[in-house]
Order: structure tokens, then C-alpha cells, then sequence
């Protein structure tokens, strides 16, 4: 992989220019508009480490993804707190950019993969009054391995080239939070497997904190420094949270692996079981 | 070079189908008072016939202007609002009314009234397209701004993206499609109003020629009218998808082929 020392060409340093920043929950509840529903998330309370890989799942519905995007900023808590680095999280930014799991929702389909990694770039060039660098997307071509589709529409592309447009752009403009919801979802098992690879190599290498939101338990224990299980919905918070002491690269033949899995799943069975028998 | 043939042989099918109905068209008329249903070569000696005076290029060529300009008229009005109503709560909600009332108010019921306000010149024709495009491309415009994919926008905000930016580099391209769509739409509503808008005080136009020829009884003027519509209506149809694949091409790759 391009880059496997970690080093970006074009400035010298790492290509993400943070090493992360931890992620706080306290005491987090969330209700929608009306106020008469059942809150979706109560009393959720848990840090993610600066530079941690930390892993959510759960049984569908219960409100991974709605964590997720109150990182992102693009919901408030209707109670308690999420803080990044101390100060809460105050709608959208590019220190935390997100990587979705609609396959051909979030590309602007108008631009060809180059433009798309460059979009963020071209904003913060903007922003600070200096010229875009397109070495900079270059790089993050090569990283992803899109360099000879640079050229293409999104329309052009399979589903996993779209999502590692997807990766490109969100890792170009240096998160120290990257946010994944459920990215491989949509993709076949063996592109999956692929990219999850690639997912974990870019942590190792590049840095920063990553939450992934996953219904997959191979891909939570294949990723996770910590994987947390969530409680079916309504009012949902962390059933628990394990560390997975394994080395990277991880293989999911071992019986290791086979023991976290079973563990985790065995949580989430017991989940779903006690939400069918309520609801 | 497969799909070139193809195309060749749909191209021949439609060409085929057109003849068809011309020659059914014919035989028809054989048995009709040519008063009534003329048939093609009596339209086609009556379309010479105009066409040796003049009139026939002279009409063509005001119904178009009229035409054009009230579409762009429209269309300029429309986009502006019809982006503000799909992005805004607010504009929306303020618009919305106004919207969906003059929606449904018809260009015909206006012709008089705007005769009135903007005189017997191009002013009043112009402004009756412009008022029946405006409302087509602006309800198409604000349905395809209301329906970005909420991850596009999301997505766009999360790389850095500020309002300002999210509207010129996001929600505007994104719109490109519906805008499209809604000013070919709209380009049929131009040519159905335009016979209104000549029908009343004016001197000139296809639509004039078709409403003079009932006073003097001659059909086959009013085919020569009807025929130009149609021939026009479709010729500016296929200008402008072809304006679409040439420039816009990759705003439209979402559109079907029709």
C-alpha cells in the first residue's frame, strides 16, 4: 500500500495530520421531535480514546448510527453532553467527517472521482487563503487505490470503488475523528473483506480515532480495539463494552477471534431475543 | 457499433411509422369535404402558398421569439424561487400558497387581463408564456432541490462545507436534473399558451395564422398552423436534449434516455 510507512510525500509528515482526538459521552439521551415517542438513546456514557479504533454494535434499530451522527454533529442530544476534545460537539465539521453507508447517496455524481476526493480540500484551501494542492489528492488516490479511475463519474464505478471514494475524500481533510456507518454494508462479501483490510491498514497507519458502526460481528472483531454492544431500542445505551486484546492484522480463523465473536454475538442474540419478547 | 445500428434501425422504424400516417392520413381525407379534413398534398400546396408570400418563414419566426423569450423569462424567475422553496422551510412555507393557487389559475383564463396590463404588443405574449413556463419549471425545480439525498448534503457539511458553499457546489449541480426536465416540460406549456396569446390582438404568429384562417374557411392554413407547432415543439425538444447531452451530460447521468 502506498502508505505503508506512513509518511505523506507531499508535506512529510503522516497523511492525517492528527493522531485523534477522544470522544465523550455523558449521560446522552435523545428523543425526537413531539416529545411523546420513547427516547431512541438514554443515559449513554462512554469515552472513545484519542486514536482508539472503537467498534459500535448492536441489533438493528437500536440507534448506532444516531450515536454516530451525534458525533458528527448532525444531531444534538436532547439531554447530557458529547464532547470531542473537551468542548461539545457543535454541529458539522471536518475535524469529524463521516463515511456513509448509501453506496451512491453521498458522491456528487457530477464530479469525477478526482474532484470528489478534492472537494473537502478545494473548502479548506478556501478557507485558509491558500492554493489547493493537488498532490494531496493524488496521494490519497494512490492510498485507496483509485489512481487509475481518477478520471471517472461515480457512475462509473462498482460499489466498492465508490465507498473507497468515499474513504479518499473523508481522509484527505485530516479528521481526527473518522466516523464509518456501516460503510461495506451494501457490498459484496469478498469486496467487503477487501476494504476492511483497508480500513484497518489506514488506522494503523495514517492515525486517528475511528468509530465504526457495523451489524457485522466478523467486521466488529476484525476492526475493533474495543467493541461496544448496545441494548435493543427504545431508550438504548452500552449493554457492554470488550477490549479485544488480538494483534492486527487479525485472522478469523483462530480461536481467539472465534471466542470474541461468539461473545459478542451471543450479547447481541440475547438482545434482539429480549426486544422480540417486549415488543 | 451494435447500438449504432440499432439506433440507424429505430430511427428507420420511426421515420417508417411517420409515413404510415401520413398515408392514412391521405386515404382518410379521400373520403372527408377537403373543407374538413384536407388531405397532405392540399396542406402541402397551401404551406407553398404561404410560404411564397412570406408569411409562412414571418410567423414561424415571431411564434418562436415570443416563444423562447417567454421560456427564458419564465425559467429565469422560476429557478431562483424554486430552489428557495426546496431548500427553505421558510421560503416554502411563504411561497407555497402563491404556488399552488396561480398553479391552477390557466394561462387562457389571463390572456385578456394581461392584454390589458401590458398592452396589445410582444409584452402581453411574452409574459402569458412566461407566466404558464414559470410555474412548470418552478414545482419541478423545487421537487428535484427537496429531494437531494439528505447523505449528499450531510456528506458535503461534514467535509466543511458552510451553507453558501453547500447551495453553489451541492444543492445547485444537484438540481441541474429537475431544472432540465422542468424547462423541457415547460417548453410544451410555451408553444399550448402561445395559440392563446395570438389568438387576441395580434397580427402575426402561427397561432394568428390558424385563427385568421377561420375567418376565411381555409383548413388547410390551419394544418399548415398545427403542422408547424408540432414539427417546431419537437424540433426545439430534440435542441435541447441535445444542449443537455453535449454541455450537461455529466449533471444528467441520473436521467433516463427519453
Amino acid at each position: 500500500m502506498a502508505s505503508s510507512d506512513g509518511t505523506d510525500p507531499v508535506d512529510g509528515h503522516t497523511g492525517l495530520t492528527t493522531r485523534g482526538d477522544s470522544v465523550q459521552f455523558s449521560d446522552v439521551g435523545l428523543r425526537y421531535a413531539g416529545g411523546d415517542a420513547p427516547p431512541v438513546l438514554s443515559g449513554v456514557s462512554f469515552e472513545v480514546q484519542a486514536g482508539e479504533l472503537f467498534v459500535i454494535v448492536g441489533p438493528s434499530g437500536c440507534g448506532k448510527s444516531t450515536l454516530l451522527r451525534l458525533v458528527a454533529g448532525f444531531l444534538e442530544p436532547t439531554e447530557g453532553s458529547v464532547q470531542v476534545r473537551g468542548s461539545a460537539v457543535r454541529g458539522p465539521g471536518p475535524d469529524r467527517a463521516m463515511v456513509f453507508q448509501s453506496v451512491d447517496g453521498p458522491l456528487l455524481e457530477w464530479m469525477t472521482v478526482r474532484d470528489n476526493v478534492a472537494f473537502g480540500l478545494r473548502l479548506q484551501a478556501r478557507r485558509e487563503r491558500r492554493r489547493f494542492d493537488p498532490r494531496r489528492v493524488d496521494y490519497w488516490l494512490g492510498v485507496v487505490g483509485l489512481t487509475q479511475a481518477a478520471g471517472k463519474l461515480p457512475h462509473e464505478l462498482s460499489g466498492g470503488m465508490k465507498q473507497r471514494v468515499q474513504i479518499a475524500r473523508v481522509l484527505a481533510v485530516s479528521p481526527s475523528i473518522v466516523l464509518l456507518d456501516e460503510p461495506f454494508a451494501a457490498l459484496d462479501a469478498q469486496t467487503r473483506r477487501l476494504l476492511l483490510q483497508q480500513v484497518s491498514d489506514l488506522w494503523q497507519s495514517e492515525g486517528g480515532t475511528f468509530i465504526y458502526v457495523t451489524h457485522d460481528i466478523r467486521e466488529a472483531v476484525m476492526l475493533g480495539q474495543r467493541i461496544g454492544v448496545m441494548r435493543a431500542g427504545p431508550g438504548s445505551n452500552f449493554r457492554s463494552i470488550h477490549s479485544v486484546d488480538l494483534p492486527y492484522p487479525r485472522d478469523d480463523f483462530a480461536p481467539e477471534f472465534g471466542e470474541v465473536a461468539r461473545l459478542v454475538e451471543t450479547e447481541i442474540i440475547e438482545e434482539v431475543t429480549r426486544s422480540w419478547r417486549a415488543g | 457499433m451494435a447500438r449504432r445500428l440499432v439506433k440507424h434501425r429505430m430511427l428507420a422504424i420511426s421515420l417508417l411509422a411517420v409515413l404510415v400516417a401520413l398515408g392514412l392520413w391521405g386515404v382518410a381525407s379521400r373520403s372527408f369535404n377537403p373543407q374538413l379534413l384536407p388531405g397532405p398534398d392540399r396542406v402541402l400546396t397551401g404551406a407553398l402558398e404561404l410560404a411564397a408570400s412570406g408569411r409562412l418563414l414571418d410567423s414561424i419566426l415571431i411564434s418562436l421569439q415570443r416563444v423562447f423569450k417567454g421560456w427564458l423569462l419564465g425559467t429565469a424567475i422560476a429557478i431562483p424561487l424554486g430552489l428557495l422553496a426546496g431548500t427553505s422551510a421558510l421560503a416554502r412555507a411563504a411561497l407555497d400558497p402563491f404556488i399552488h393557487f396561480f398553479r391552477f389559475v390557466p394561462a387562457l383564463a389571463l390572456t385578456s387581463l394581461f392584454m390589458l396590463w401590458f398592452g396589445i404588443g410582444e409584452g402581453s405574449k411574452v409574459n402569458l408564456v412566461a407566466y404558464a413556463v414559470a410555474f412548470v419549471v418552478l414545482v419541478v425545480t423545487a421537487s428535484g432541490a427537496s429531494s437531494i439525498n439528505r447523505d449528499k448534503l450531510l456528506g458535503a457539511t461534514s467535509l466543511g462545507a458552510n451553507r453558501w458553499e453547500l447551495f453553489w457546489r451541492v444543492v445547485l449541480p444537484a438540481t441541474f436534473p429537475a431544472i432540465f426536465v422542468g424547462m423541457r416540460l415547460a417548453l410544451a406549456s410555451a408553444f399550448l399558451v402561445i395559440v392563446a396569446a395570438e389568438a387576441i390582438a395580434a397580427q402575426e404568429g402561427i397561432g394568428f395564422l390558424i385563427w385568421n384562417a377561420r375567418t376565411f374557411f381555409r383548413t388547410d392554413f390551419m394544418f399548415v398552423g398545427i403542422l408547424c407547432f408540432g414539427i417546431l415543439g419537437f424540433a426545439s425538444d430534440r435542441i435541447w436534449m441535445l444542449i443537455g447531452r453535449t454541455f450537461l451530460s455529466r449533471y444528467l447521468t441520473g436521467l433516463g434516455s427519453y
